[in-house]
């Protein structure tokens, strides 16, 4: 306790003051504030041994994926629907089936009701705007192009399938 | 003991059969040929539904694994070169459908991956991308050609000066095949399809022009008749 005591008695005494005009001395021996250019200040801002090149390069590619994902990010753009009336007049017919480019050709996906009193077979049927062919298969064996329909076209096998073109009428010139 | 020895033998004997039958299994053999199959056109993209019936198609007809990958090989052939596959399966699934030879299917199908071929040539001349509308463009050239359009047609048209949107150019390759359908002149065909063009039509538009057309073309009107009161209403 008592060595404390000294102790901080004898700091108390190394306090000197300083003489008249030291710092002044002192600060006239400094060498002039070398002027810093802007460039100087900016070479300071970036850490040195080019540890920054990774985050900044990290930074900009994140940058730049965002803007392609952006630019290549399109809403799914949608497709009207528009409902078609399908009709075939089979009086005779126990089963009117409609294959077409709208269900991949695909047997029993589409079947026509009927027969009506006077022998038709009909179906409404939701499709996509575009180009579409179709064909009917009346009883399973006999394939029917749609006489009713003003396009069609050799489908490669020795038939015709019938084309539609499928558009939202409100879109077109009004006159 | 000596049960423990006979019950370890019966087992193996058992399994050693069991083996031995699967194997010589010809069943087992191409059930796998056919999953394999399978697995080859879902990676194309076609959904399990589609696939799935066009092989059961195959197969009802008594086809073998081998012969199904010779039927769908304009299939593979058009996804190797880049091209919309698309377009020659639903060929495909139209002659199964349809229940005929399969020669005529095969022969169908490689009809139709050369018009993609000529048409992806044609778009190519004149756009190098190979993107969405590429290859809607390419597909409907490609149907258009099928069906008689002359390719000359087609490419005065992806020729024109003027900008390239693929958006128009579909429309009114969709309208140039159905007019070629209606029996028109592909002189008229072009006439029209550069009216459209230059008018900036849209889809409905051009369609309803395309319908206009047709039905007074069936009524035995000349086309200069038909062009002189086409665009008098939009005009």
């Amino acid at each position: 306790m008592k060595n404390e005591a000294d102790i901080l008695k004898q700091l108390e005494s190394h306090r000197v003051k300083a003489p008249d005009g030291f710092t002044q001395r002192v600060m006239a021996a400094l060498p002039d504030r070398p002027k810093l250019t802007l460039r100087d200040r900016c070479a300071d801002f970036w850490p040195a041994h080019g540890r920054w090149i990774t985050p900044a390069f990290a930074g900009a590619m994140a940058a730049l994926l965002v803007v392609f994902g952006l630019a290549l990010f399109k809403p799914a753009a949608e497709t009207s629907q528009v409902t078609f009336h399908f009709e075939l007049h089979a009086p005779g017919a126990d089963r009117v089936e409609l294959l077409g480019t709208f269900n991949n050709w695909k047997s029993g996906d589409i079947v026509l009701a009927g027969p009506d009193a006077s022998g038709h077979w009909t179906a409404e049927v939701a499709l996509p705007e575009g180009r579409q062919e179709y064909i009917f298969l009346v009883d399973g064996e006999r394939w029917v192009a749609d006489p009713k329909a003003a396009t069609q076209r050799p489908d490669g096998f020795g038939r015709v399938n019938t084309i539609i073109t499928v558009y939202d009428d409100e879109d077109a010139i009004h006159g | 003991m000596m049960m423990k020895m006979q019950y370890t033998v019966k087992i193996c004997t058992a399994s050693l059969l069991l083996c031995g039958a699967a194997w010589a299994n010809p069943d087992a053999d191409s059930s796998k040929a056919w999953k394999a199959r399978r697995e080859k056109n879902l990676k194309l993209g076609f959904t399990a539904e589609r696939v799935d019936r066009a092989l059961g198609e195959c197969r009802k007809k008594g086809m073998t694994a081998g012969e199904t990958d010779a039927l769908l090989c304009p299939v593979y052939a058009a996804s190797a070169e880049s091209l919309p596959t698309e377009c020659v399966f639903i060929k495909t699934e139209e002659g199964l459908a349809k229940q005929v030879d399969t020669a005529l299917v095969a022969a169908a199908a490689e009809a139709r991956l050369d018009c993609l071929r000529q048409a992806d040539r044609m778009v190519s001349a004149v756009r190098q991308g190979r993107g969405g509308e590429h290859q809607h463009l390419v597909m409907h050239s490609c149907v258009a050609l099928e069906s008689g359009l002359p390719a000359e047609v087609l490419q005065n048209i992806f020729n024109r000066p003027g900008g390239f949107r693929y958006g128009r150019l579909i429309h009114v390759v969709e309208a140039g095949e159905t007019l070629q359908l209606g029996g028109l002149d592909p002189k008229d065909i072009q006439q029209i399809m550069n009216d459209c063009l230059d008018r900036d039509l849209n889809y409905g538009e051009v369609m309803r022009a395309v319908d206009f057309i047709i039905a007074e073309h069936r009524s035995g009107k000349d086309f200069k008749t038909i062009h002189s009161s086409l665009w008098v209403r939009s005009d």
